[in-house]
């Protein structure tokens, strides 16, 4: 039972962190929408840490959809990374890729957090 | 052959590092010791002498490789094992991961009731081997 419970208590706060997360990438979502990209580290850290820890907790939507966030950013950041083709760099500064993965990411998120 | 008794697990993110200590523990049995960072892993190391250090590759501070080559020069620690764990899925990081000597590399997100059996694994294949750094046949995916 004292397992139990302190799985629950976990799986818990990590809710609770996902909340705060959603809510800060929601804050930076329109800031790159217009193209600014000073927050993308920051924005990484969040999205790689959840790639890493949502699927251990039962999310596996929401780490599969932070992962290609993940990337996004580091394409972004470095546009020889990747397999896009010289006509996708050209296209856009990558800015379109995170804004629409970052999108992606909150939608999973909403829905894990409606899903209560 | 299964040997493996005490782990010194380095994992800077809280969540993490408190479910698989959970795992460790409570599904696998073994004797957990924990930390977040490269400094306080090599201090731990040289007070806990771990049969195994599963290391995390991503932390501030001292990355998992600049702890790897740290825990590497300290006579008291030189020798024992280590396991990264890593949410980087590309290939070409896996393969510097396991070039540095690592055992093995356990993708992150991880399946808490399979860490234990995935670490036993590598860990039985390490001894049948009988030395550091075998390479091993591609990153292990995390349950």
């Amino acid at each position: 039972v004292d397992h139990q419970d302190r799985a629950r208590r976990l799986e818990e706060r990590f809710r609770e962190r996902l909340r705060k997360e959603a809510l800060q990438m929601t804050e930076m979502l329109p800031g790159i929408e217009r193209g600014d990209l000073r927050g993308l580290s920051r924005l990484q850290a969040v999205a790689h840490r959840m790639a890493g820890a949502a699927g251990s907790f039962g999310f596996d939507e929401i780490g599969i959809r932070a992962g290609r966030l993940e990337e996004a950013i580091l394409e972004a950041q470095d546009p020889r990374r990747g397999e896009r083709t010289a006509g996708d760099r050209a296209a856009d500064d990558g800015t379109f890729r995170v804004a629409a993965a970052t999108r992606s990411l909150l939608d999973a998120l909403a829905n894990a957090d409606a899903a209560r | 052959m299964d040997d493996l008794r005490r782990i010194l697990l380095v994992e800077d993110d809280p969540d993490i590092q408190e479910l698989a200590v959970m795992s460790l523990e409570t599904v696998g049995g073994f004797d957990v010791t924990a930390c977040d960072d490269g400094g306080a892993a090599v201090d731990a190391a040289r007070r806990s002498s771990p049969d195994l250090i599963v290391l995390d590759w991503m932390m501030p501070g001292m990355n998992g490789g600049e702890t790897l080559a740290a825990l590497r020069r300290d006579p008291v620690t030189r020798a024992v094992p280590i396991i990264f764990m890593t949410a980087k899925v590309r290939p070409e990081d896996v393969e510097r991961m396991r070039s540095l000597g690592a055992l093995d590399v356990i993708r992150k997100p991880f399946d808490p009731m399979d860490l234990p059996q995935i670490i036993r694994r590598v860990w039985r294949d390490w001894r049948a081997n009988g030395s550091l750094g075998i390479p091993g046949t591609g990153a292990t995916q995390g349950g």
